[in-house]
């Protein structure tokens, strides 16, 4: 089995939630997603349309190859120019699923992206629910991700609903669509227990003790017996990764801040990301 | 008779007075009518209730002290250098009433206002926090089949304000990145008022992403979504973007920048 890194580990999750069968565009304010969109796209989704925005518009992207700057994909990548309005058409009719980063997560997978605090006098405020509420009603499928899996993103309740987890509007019929499927971290990932909708320990990263999920996460799992480990990425995933989709690493910038981002930035503008993060190639 | 809407930045926000709504188009940092924004923060009239997918816009108004009421699809740079400090804490400190809606609810309430309709049914909304803060909001029975739906009521805003690439003297205007929601809130709105980076002779603008019916005001502003984007004839100046958001983290520095940048020019 060959070396990887962590941010390798979460791209492969995220292309290993789609199938044959998903025609729908999937978007993602992540990196990682970036990346993992178009693995899944390239090896087990090849319905699956890929969506950033693009020249003052948004585009659906064809065989994708990073790095470039969001928002200026090169002419070769574009398959076709879309408005914001038809995104809100596609979110209508369940043709737009979204992996999206939370503020904080619950144990029945409600969602924050709103503020931290009580309800009338926030202690901080983010950018507010956007299409959170939209898409945990319409999505054919929510994935989130946390690059920092701490117990302040894993709480017991959110102090803000944006987004639907299970609870009762799903178990009484009154939402049909927008579930959440998959939460990947940089620890592990998870899903949901069937029957109480509680959030599940999936499977766990090489390396990463069940302590150290624990201890990072705000509410009690629900723990299998054993925990499976989570499938490391195969020669291939990490061939089309490293090779072919991503040489320059953007999915490590989703896991660094301040200076560390700056610099691993810089470095993949330059183009000499490569040789800092893999073996050179013999 | 021929008819012209052409007015200057200065007299274009004529009628426009204490308490009045605003629907301020464009999306986060791209393609806001920012000149006539700026207008309005020289102004004295004050107590707006301003509804945006908001960026600059609405920090600055608040910042400036013009906002009672906030209404919002979201509030961010979308990448941008800066923050809208303002904003943040005025929805800390509770000094302005903010009404948080999702992306759809803030769109669908335009949409019941341009048919005229009471109110826009949506999914959108259930079982979460934004019907907790927003009690007005209720829901209704869906007549067929008994499926409990949000009914998000109608607004329409006294003023809608947007800003093109291109107009002619009677509105007919062109906008050549997305439109995002432009289209829609002109046809909400009782009154618009739009500012544009060109004017050009009635008959050049035959395929208009906004017909001259629904606009009342055009007013030439090169630059006019300025610091912002507007593509393509220009980007996001990030410089003043960081410079603005500097400022915003301060209540003193605003003041001092607000002097500058907005009473200053």
């Amino acid at each position: 089995m060959a070396d990887y890194t962590f941010n390798e580990q979460v791209v492969c999750e995220i292309a290993r939630s789609f199938g044959p069968d998903d025609d729908f565009v999937f978007s993602s304010t992540s990196n990682c997603g970036l990346v993992g969109g178009v693995l899944a796209k390239e090896l087990y989704a090849p319905r699956l349309q890929l969506s950033m925005g693009a020249r003052g518009k948004s585009a659906f992207l064809n065989h994708v190859r990073y790095p470039f700057i969001v928002g200026d994909p090169p002419e070769r990548f574009l398959e076709t120019l879309i408005n914001i309005e038809e995104i809100f058409n596609l979110v209508c009719r369940g043709k737009w699923c979204i992996l999206m980063q939370p503020v904080q997560l619950d144990r029945f997978g409600y969602m924050n992206l709103s503020m931290v605090g009580d309800i009338k006098k926030p202690s901080s405020v983010f950018v507010g629910s956007r299409g959170v509420p939209d898409n945990t009603v319409n999505a054919p499928r929510i994935l989130y991700f946390v690059p920092a899996h701490v117990a302040r993103v894993f709480v017991k309740k959110v102090d803000f609903v944006s987004g639907l987890g299970y609870g009762k509007e799903r178990k009484d019929g009154t939402i049909k669509w927008g579930a959440p499927a998959k939460i990947i971290s940089n620890l592990c990932v998870l899903d949901f227990e069937g029957e109480t909708g509680r959030v599940r320990l999936k499977s766990i990263h090489t390396g990463v003790s069940l302590d150290r999920v624990k201890e990072n996460t705000g509410f009690d799992l629900v723990i299998q017996d054993p925990v499976p480990e989570t499938d490391p990425p195969t020669d291939e995933e990490l061939h089309w990764i490293r090779e072919i989709i991503d040489p320059a690493g953007i999915s490590r910038l989703d896991f660094l801040k301040g200076k560390d981002f700056t610099r691993v930035l810089s470095e993949i503008m330059k183009g000499t990301g490569y040789q800092t993060i893999y073996p050179k190639k013999q | 008779m021929t008819i012209h809407k052409i007015v200057g930045v200065e007299e274009s926000i004529e009628g426009l007075k204490d308490g009045s709504s605003i629907l301020i188009g464009g999306w986060g940092p791209f393609r806001k009518p920012m000149e006539i924004v700026r207008r309005i923060a020289r102004s004295t009239i004050k107590d707006l209730t301003v509804l945006s997918f908001a960026g600059m816009d609405l920090d600055l108004l608040i910042g400036a002290g013009k906002v009672k009421t906030a209404i919002f699809g979201f509030v961010s740079f979308e990448g941008a250098p800066g923050g809208p400090g303002n904003f943040k804490r005025a929805r800390c400190s509770g000094s302005v009433e903010m009404k948080e809606l999702s992306e759809y609810m803030f769109i669908a309430q335009f949409k019941a206002a341009a048919e005229r309709l009471p109110f826009y049914p949506t999914r959108s909304g259930t079982g979460t926090d934004i019907l907790t803060i927003n009690p007005e909001i209720r829901t209704i029975k869906d007549p067929y089949s008994d499926e409990t739906l949000v009914a998000v009521p109608a607004f329409t805003p006294d003023y809608a304000i947007i800003h093109v690439n291109e107009s002619d003297q009677l509105g007919n205007a062109c906008i050549s990145g997305d439109p995002y929601l432009d289209a829609l809130f002109v046809r909400a709105a009782d009154k618009v008022i739009m500012s544009t980076e060109r004017i050009l002779p009635v008959g050049k603008i035959l395929e208009n992403s906004i017909s001259g019916s629904w606009v009342d005001r055009v007013v030439e502003a090169p630059q006019g979504a300025y610091p912002g984007d507007c593509y393509p004839d220009y980007g996001i100046n990030q410089k003043e973007f960081k410079r603005y958001g500097d400022a915003a983290k301060d209540p003193d520095a605003f003041k001092k920048y607000l002097n500058e940048v907005v009473k200053g020019g």
